[in-house]
């Protein structure tokens, strides 16, 4: 089941999406968010799925990932409704058939529209990081929240270690793979026994494998102290982002799109 | 003891990345030999090595345990290979985690489901294998230094009393006095206990100066499995292969090729010198 | 020729537990690096040789006595920037100093730390890529690359401040006979062709034979100092510091021991092919 989650996932690619500037597809999705909460009713969802397909189109990312991700989602989607039903007013939608009389037309249509607005917020955002490296949107963050700074916000620092964590991840992995192998070797079982069993049998991984990443923080910081780290002040940046007028469509599209929406609104 | 029957194994069967590791390994591995494996990064010596106590299932092929299938058998059985198998990964001291020594290496026999006493009885068999002090047993082993730790977690295994007992790489990173004790505490634990070792090296010197058989690895084949002095007969083969092989054999190549009648077959400094002291006392005779 | 590091009366010790011998101290180092020059240092772990590295960036502090680089003193803080731009430092695992997810990336750490302007950045990263011939990966992740190239790629990242010295410390131990060739052939390219100075901790004779010069540490103190041929004259001393000598040296040093009249410093095969035949010559090419 964990492995079906695909939000987060970020899919290699060289599709218009992936090409947009990372600070622009944080602004976008924050946008088309907003938007998706503007929506006053059905009619607005026409126009966020029209963006939506534009991303689709666009993005080189099969509809089909999207959907594979929803799965797991699913228990709060009908969660979602089934409240938004119970509480929802209106007429009975059944009026002949006693037992569904909690079932109104008010709540049906409030159930629908929740639910339409969720897998489209899931829809949106996964775009995002399927189309996003985890470092350029560590990146982009660092680089938006920069003025943040003057409030003695640590937004350098925060960032740093996001990067460090994405650069460990892969090592860490493998060093579990060659512990885990290490164990066993001795006869570890991690496969038989009920819960607290199984948990202890944890052990003579995550020692080893505190350890080691206490080790490797530490070879690391003098590694970075070598190399005349000495925090974010003054720093150059190696990668730079520019604007091109891809990213400038896509702002002129969303924004259309908002305008529209804020059109339903008023009228 | 060990035996493999066109064993191979490929890394991520089904996905673009499938690799071949190994191909078509049939190896016999005697009981009591101590044989060195060597080969280059890639050449998937560890890989084999990952197979002879099941933690890697093969793609295709058999191995044999003594005689018996090892994935024809239950779990069960599968896991008490473990046991018979003791097997040393590369850079053995991270996978340290108990407060002691003692528990530490005390792991794999509770593992075992031993007594005790047994337990007891191992541990300190073990430690004495090692070379280290009965006073560190007491010890975390996280205040020991590099070499010693490296020690500890090579008793945790000895400690299971295997069978064989595969190494790889025991030596890396380790300082020439370290390099040496280790290995010659192996070359003790072989005598002494006559079971089985497997040590895999980057170091032909290692390796010629420990062990009574080569098992030579290139691209996932078993390139050679003979005898020391066999193996360096071929010597311009392992260097064709990218491996190194011992100075001074190249020397006493080079001097035979240059007409001068020594054995091609010198891998140690002892050899070189019995080498050129026979020659030189044969040739004093004739002059006298 | 100047000097470039400058080290005088250095005592260290960190501190320790209680119940703890003291490790990695230093008592009274003296030593003194020329600009250009390839020096390897050797002693076995523990002698207090990384120690003594890590004062010459200013990664620790002196408890007395004095470091100088490139005539600033190292104690003070507001030169750190500038000596450790100077002298770069490379270390043992190369998992461990490598701060990006991208190649080009990490190699411009330090450029960015540094404040350098962009377009001088791109070509700096350029160059030090170029310089270790890493060009061609610099778009790959770091950790997909074998061991030798991440070091070589740690090795650029040093390169990219354009520093006049590099100390490595046992940069190859954790890598396999390939892996340890193309770091030492970068290394003596950086020196010969570009006259960066090198400082080298190893434990393999085979690279220390390379430097021009051999700094011998044991128990904190500096041994022997002198060109190769100098330090590997001293068999005996080097044996009883646990240290290993070139199996050619080793070889004539075994054959003195029998009275046979041949120098003992025959550091590279040639030499000692050389020595060989002209100790053979009474033995005729047609004995047998």
């Amino acid at each position: 089941m964990l492995k079906d989650i695909t939000i987060g996932q970020y899919f290699p690619g060289k599709s218009f999406m992936h090409r947009l500037d990372p600070r622009m597809k944080l602004l976008l999705t924050v946008l088309y968010v907003v938007s998706l909460f503007l929506v006053p009713d059905f009619w607005g969802f026409l126009v966020i799925g029209a963006v939506i397909a534009l991303v689709v189109a666009s993005s080189g990312v099969s509809l089909k990932v999207v959907f594979r991700g929803l799965k797991p989602l699913m228990f709060i989607i009908i969660f979602t409704a089934f409240f938004n039903i119970l509480y929802g007013g209106g007429e009975p939608l059944f009026p002949n058939i006693s037992w569904l009389a909690w079932i109104k037309t008010e709540g049906v249509r409030n159930a629908l529209f929740m639910i339409i607005r969720i897998i489209l917020l899931i829809m949106g955002t996964s775009y995002l990081t399927y189309t996003t490296s985890p470092v350029m949107l560590t990146d982009a963050m660092e680089r938006i929240f920069r003025p943040l700074k003057v409030l003695h916000f640590p937004v350098h620092e925060l960032a740093m270690m996001m990067t460090i964590a994405l650069r460990f991840i892969p090592t860490l992995i493998d060093e579990t793979d060659k512990i885990i192998n290490a164990q066993k070797a001795r006869g570890a079982d991690f496969e038989t026994g009920n819960i607290i069993r199984r948990a202890k049998a944890l052990i003579p991984i995550l020692i080893p494998l505190l350890i080691s990443a206490f080790r490797r923080a530490e070879e690391l910081a003098d590694a970075m102290e070598c190399r005349c780290y000495q925090g974010g002040e003054g720093r150059t940046r190696y990668k730079v982002y520019s604007f091109s007028w891809r990213d400038w469509a896509a702002l002129g599209i969303m924004l259309l799109a908002m305008a529209t929406i804020i059109l339903f609104m008023i009228f | 003891m060990i035996k493999t029957e066109h064993l191979s194994h490929a890394y991520g069967v089904g996905t673009p990345f499938e690799t071949a590791a190994i191909e078509d390994v049939n190896i016999h591995i005697e009981k009591g030999d101590y044989v060195g494996i060597i080969g280059h990064t890639g050449s998937g010596k560890s890989t084999l090595i990952s197979h002879f106590n099941a933690i890697l299932k093969p793609t295709s092929g058999r191995i044999l345990i003594d005689g018996r299938d090892l994935w024809d058998a239950d779990k069960k059985t599968r896991i008490q290979t473990r046991f018979d198998v003791g097997l040393v990964f590369q850079y053995p001291e991270y996978q340290l985690f108990e407060e002691t020594v003692y528990k530490d290496i005390a792991f794999g026999p509770k593992n075992m489901g031993l007594s005790a006493a047994e337990i007891e009885k191992r541990v300190e068999k073990a430690i004495h294998f090692v070379g280290l002090k009965p006073s560190v047993l007491e010890k975390s082993p996280f205040d020991l230094s590099g070499g010693q730790k490296r020690r500890v977690a090579i008793a945790g295994v000895m400690a299971l009393q295997p069978k064989v007992l595969i190494l790889d790489e025991p030596a890396a990173g380790l300082d020439p006095r370290g390099r040496d004790e280790i290995l010659s505490r192996i070359r003790d634990y072989h005598k002494e206990t006559k079971s089985t070792v497997l040590l895999v090296s980057h170091s032909m010197e290692d390796i010629s100066r420990n062990a009574n058989s080569i098992l030579v690895m290139n691209k996932g084949r078993c390139a050679m499995h003979a005898s020391v002095p066999e193996v360096f007969e071929h010597a311009d083969e392992l260097v064709q292969m990218g491996l190194d092989v011992p100075k001074i054999t190249r020397v006493f190549i080079s001097l035979q090729e240059k007409g001068y009648p020594v054995s091609r077959n010198v891998y140690t400094v002892e050899q070189g010198k019995a080498e050129l002291m026979r020659l030189l006392q044969k040739g004093g005779d004739q002059n006298a | 020729m100047s000097k470039i590091i400058e080290v005088s009366q250095l005592n260290f010790s960190y501190p320790v537990d209680e119940g703890m011998a003291p490790a990695h101290a230093l008592h009274d180092v003296s030593l003194e690096i020329e600009e250009g020059e390839f020096v390897a240092i050797l002693g076995h772990n523990g002698c207090g040789k990384s120690t003594l590295a890590k004062h010459f960036n200013g990664i620790l502090k002196a408890d007395s006595g004095r470091v100088t680089v490139l005539g600033l003193d190292a104690s003070d803080e507001k030169n750190i920037t500038e000596i450790r731009r100077n002298v770069g430092m490379v270390f043992q695992n190369p998992d461990n100093q490598l701060i990006a997810t991208v190649v080009d990336e990490d190699v411009a750490f330090a450029l960015e730390n540094l404040g350098v302007p962009y377009d001088e950045m791109v070509k700096r990263v350029d160059e030090a890529l170029e310089m270790v011939d890493m060009t061609r990966y610099r778009h790959h992740a770091p950790h997909r690359l074998s061991g030798g190239q991440k070091q070589r790629i740690a090795i650029a990242g040093i390169l990219a401040m354009a520093p006049k010295c590099i100390v490595l410390d046992e940069p190859t131990a954790m890598l396999d006979p390939k892996g340890r060739r193309e770091v030492m052939k970068t290394i003596t390219r950086l020196n010969r062709e570009r006259g960066i100075t090198v400082i080298l901790i190893t434990h393999y004779m085979d690279e220390a034979v390379q430097a021009d010069r051999v700094v011998v540490m044991g128990e904190g103190e500096v041994i022997l100092d002198g060109t190769p041929k100098e330090v590997f004259q001293n068999v005996g001393l080097l044996h009883s510091l646990s240290l290993d000598v070139p199996q050619t040296a080793e070889l004539m040093f075994a054959l003195r021991q029998e009275d046979i009249k041949v120098p003992i410093a025959v550091l590279t095969e040639e030499d000692c092919i050389a020595e060989l035949e002209k100790l053979l010559g009474g033995v005729t090419h047609d004995q047998n």
